[in-house]
């Protein structure tokens, strides 16, 4: 049997910042929480959000190694896609020879 | 032309010490390498018209490429002939560009070439005539005739990795056996058999640029059910045809995507055959719902589900009751259709260690965290969702279900520096916040983007572009309702990429930010916020661009005394704004600056006319009332102020009444004007909000009599 899910959805404002968020649970678990439990999930939805804003992760400079191996490996794609490429332009060439030995055919066929 | 053999000292190639004579090969000599030859090296510069190494049995290495052929045929129409009793090390390559319209073979007799063999002449023709095996990447890029049917000689492909780009030709067999990553096949290429392995690795997949045909044995197969082989479209969401007629076709152990077999083959009796969407002519093993076995954490690879390791179209549950500490580690790529975690209790934690695809939704619960470092890939395409439970993603995560949606159920956070992108599909906010340091959604994919009402935030505070949505083709779009603020205090310019688009508001108002905002496109606002009351900053706009603003005071772009805001272009030209309502600005420095005769565009005398502008009132607007009431009070409080009393400031002062007030409501779109008395106490307040052209609309408030009007419209 499928479970019934709950969506409450809330928005907190403050400090000129606006959440619009959701709790989404089950039924039988939303109905086992009291008003004070749903009002400290919002809250801690709050806080958590307010974190993810004011102290984002700080992000380290890779070090030359890494830096390295990421521009190896970039090449290594870029080559792959120029074999793809060159390939594709192999195909679209051919189509074109034909396309030129056709008309050829048909001057020739046509003895002018 | 001539034919060089190789000295008993062996050597570089393209040495002459290395050849009897002390002459090393041109193009246009043939080159024997014989018995008596000593180990020889492919370096830089190593060419030959043919190259027989007819019973050598020394060391041929180096890093380098032989390449073989000139107008004329090799002697004895040999291209290449390697000897079964030689050895190889190295990654030398082999490049054939004979254009001689004679038929040259190309022999292995058993020897792999370790690195890439190439055949490049529109001309030229050749046969080989037993198995070749390549280590690196086998292309076509131009030949007459490349015949392998004669001698039914197999391409053999002994990487882990390479590309095989068949130049539209017919081909006995191509063989692979130890896939384990990223294979690009090219060419639409016609094949007796083909029989494609996955090797150790979980990683291997076939990218098809190019249509398949086969006609005898077409196999795939992965190393195991875990070590998969994923077949799939190298264009996410266009179907590639593999035409099988009279092909007898097997799959194991094997996913695919966007694989359209034109023959339907039926693997529902099996399963190992995996559906990541987009497919046509397969019938796959039907869905079977997944549990996670067990209290502990461990590898999505090895723990006990209920029947198998889930297949992309297995719904996947975790539901369990962890002991304290686990880890759930996602180690395949493809980890299945649904995957829902409600119920779980024990704080897990999910991670992975290579990039993941869910082909559903994904629900998490509060109670545990996400930690992995690889991407999540949502690649569902049907109407599916994503409920976060207030959990953020540290990973780059990536919308790419063509034909598909992501709704949110609640509010999603990225913290991932790489970005939050939409390469496909749609994604819907549903109302809700969404918050990333990078949202990368321009490219030409079909996609689209539902903004609604929802609050997004970028927190990135690095030169970038937060909002990056310079190209919008294939983009359906709906953001004018949105608001995107850019919240995080940055020193460096920061770029918002509109790509032309109808936005709400877009916000960029944090104290301490010194950094600039650029913006690009001809885009449409209901509001730009840009104020500070700490510190100066610049607004630049594309110049040559024209930027609408839809509401009244819209263009909400104030500095304060001695920290101007600036507004200019990007570049040295200028650029537009334009508006059918007016604007009241103050404290900028406008240079550049293209704005509409009317409605008015104020400035203010605070701001500075730095040059190039057009159409800037650097100037106060004046204001007209009459009274528009119909209370005793008010008519009386009104009557002194009918009549144009000139600046804003005049009416400030000149506007009085007998009681006293003590509110002080604020609202951040309405401008106030304090009633002094004769004691030089604050009376009422008027809350209006200038309304242009149209004069504006107010109320007058006295909170400690609880008096209020509606709606009171002053012109």
């Amino acid at each position: 049997m499928d479970q019934i899910f709950i969506q409450h959805r809330f928005s907190i404002e403050r400090d000129g910042n606006t959440l619009q968020d959701a709790l989404v649970m089950p039924l039988e678990d939303y109905q086992k929480l009291s008003e004070s439990d749903i009002e400290a999930q919002k809250e801690e939805r709050f806080t958590n959000w307010q974190e993810a804003i004011k102290n984002p992760p700080m992000v380290e400079e890779p070090a030359p190694e890494e830096k390295i191996a990421q521009i190896e490996k970039d090449l290594a794609s870029l080559e792959e896609q120029k074999q793809v490429l060159m390939s594709q332009k192999v195909e679209a060439q051919a189509m074109v020879d034909i396309a030129v030995l056709e008309s050829v055919k048909e001057v020739k066929l046509g003895g002018k | 032309m001539a034919t060089r053999v190789a000295a008993a000292g062996g050597g570089d190639w393209n040495t002459g010490a290395s050849w009897v004579g002390g002459v090393a090969p041109t193009a246009a000599d043939d080159a024997q390498v014989p018995v008596t030859a000593g180990n020889m090296v492919i370096g830089t510069g190593a060419v030959c018209r043919s190259a027989d190494f007819n019973t050598y049995t020394g060391q041929l290495s180096g890093t380098g490429t032989l390449t073989i052929g000139d107008g004329t045929a090799g002697l004895s129409n040999i291209a290449l002939r390697l000897a079964s009793g030689m050895t190889r090390s190295g990654s030398w390559a082999l490049s054939f560009i004979s254009s001689s319209s004679t038929t040259q073979t190309v022999t292995s007799n058993g020897i792999t070439c370790p690195g890439n063999v190439t055949f490049n002449n529109a001309s030229g023709k050749w046969q080989v005539v037993d198995n070749l095996t390549c280590g690196g990447n086998f292309v076509v890029t131009a030949a007459n005739t490349l015949d392998t049917t004669t001698s039914s000689a197999q391409i053999i492909m002994s990487g882990s990795v390479f590309t095989f780009s068949g130049g539209s030709k017919t081909f006995y067999q191509l063989t692979a056996t130890a896939i384990t990553g990223n294979v690009v096949y090219g060419g639409n290429n016609s094949f007796t058999n083909v029989s494609l392995t996955a090797g150790s690795g979980k990683s291997g997949n076939v990218s098809l640029s190019g249509n398949m045909t086969v006609t005898g044995t077409l196999a795939f197969a992965g190393g195991s059910s875990v070590n998969r082989l994923l077949i799939l479209n190298s264009t996410v969401g266009t179907a590639r045809t593999i035409t099988t007629t009279g092909a007898t076709v097997t799959a194991t152990n094997t996913d695919f995507q966007d694989i359209t077999l034109s023959v339907a083959k039926d693997f529902s009796a099996q399963t190992d055959v995996g559906d990541c969407g987009g497919n046509s002519g397969i019938t796959f093993p039907a869905s079977v719902s997944q549990t996670w076995s067990g209290t502990s954490g461990g590898n999505w690879s090895t723990n006990g589900w209920t029947t198998r390791v889930p297949l992309p179209q297995d719904d996947v549950v975790i539901n369990n009751a962890f002991s304290a500490s686990q880890t759930v580690t996602a180690d395949m790529p493809r980890l299945g259709r649904s995957i829902d975690w409600t119920g779980a209790t024990g704080s897990p934690t999910w991670t992975n260690n290579t990039t993941n695809d869910i082909f559903g939704s994904l629900t998490l619960i509060s109670a545990m965290s996400v930690t992995a470092g690889s991407s999540f890939t949502y690649r569902g395409r049907s109407n599916y969702t994503i409920t976060s439970a207030g959990v953020s993603f540290a990973n780059v995560c990536a919308i790419n279900c063509p034909g598909g949606t992501y709704t949110l159920n609640d509010a999603l956070t990225s913290t991932s520096a790489s970005g939050f992108f939409l390469n496909g599909g749609g994604l819907n906010s549903n109302g809700f916040n969404v918050t990333f340091k990078l949202f990368v959604l321009s490219n030409s994919v079909t996609r689209s983007l539902t903004m609604g009402t929802s609050t997004w935030t970028a927190t990135d505070s690095g030169a970038t572009t937060p909002w990056s949505l310079a190209t919008t083709t294939g983009l359906t779009f709906s953001g004018s309702s949105s608001t995107i603020i850019y919240s995080i205090a940055s020193a460096s310019t920061r770029t918002f990429a509109g790509g032309g688009l109808t936005y709400g508001t877009l916000t960029y108002t944090v104290a301490g930010s010194t950094g600039e905002l650029d913006i690009t496109g001809a885009n449409s606002f209901a509001a730009i916020n840009f104020s500070d009351v700490t510190n100066a900053r610049s607004l630049k706009f594309t110049a040559g661009t024209t930027t609408t603003i839809r509401n009244g005071n819209g263009f909400n772009v104030q500095g304060t005394s001695g920290k101007l805001m600036t507004v200019d272009s990007i570049t040295a030209a200028t650029h537009t704004i334009t508006a059918t309502l007016d604007q009241h600005c103050q404290y900028l420095s406008v240079k550049n600056s293209v704005v509409d005769a009317s409605p008015k565009w104020y400035a203010g005398t605070t701001s500075t006319d730095v040059s190039g502008n057009t159409n800037w009132l650097f100037s106060n607007p004046s204001f007209y009332l009459t009274s528009g009431t119909s209370r005793d009070y008010e008519r009386q409080f009104f009557q002194g102020l009918v009549g144009n009393i000139g600046t804003l400031e005049d009416m400030k002062n000149k506007w009085f009444c007998s009681q006293t007030g003590l509110s002080h409501p604020r609202s951040a779109e309405r401008q106030y004007l304090k009633s002094l008395g004769a004691t030089g106490k604050d009376y009422h307040e008027l809350w209006f909000t200038y309304l242009g052209n149209k004069g504006f609309s107010g109320s007058l408030n006295d909170r400690r009599r609880n008096f209020f009007t509606t709606q009171t419209t002053f012109i």
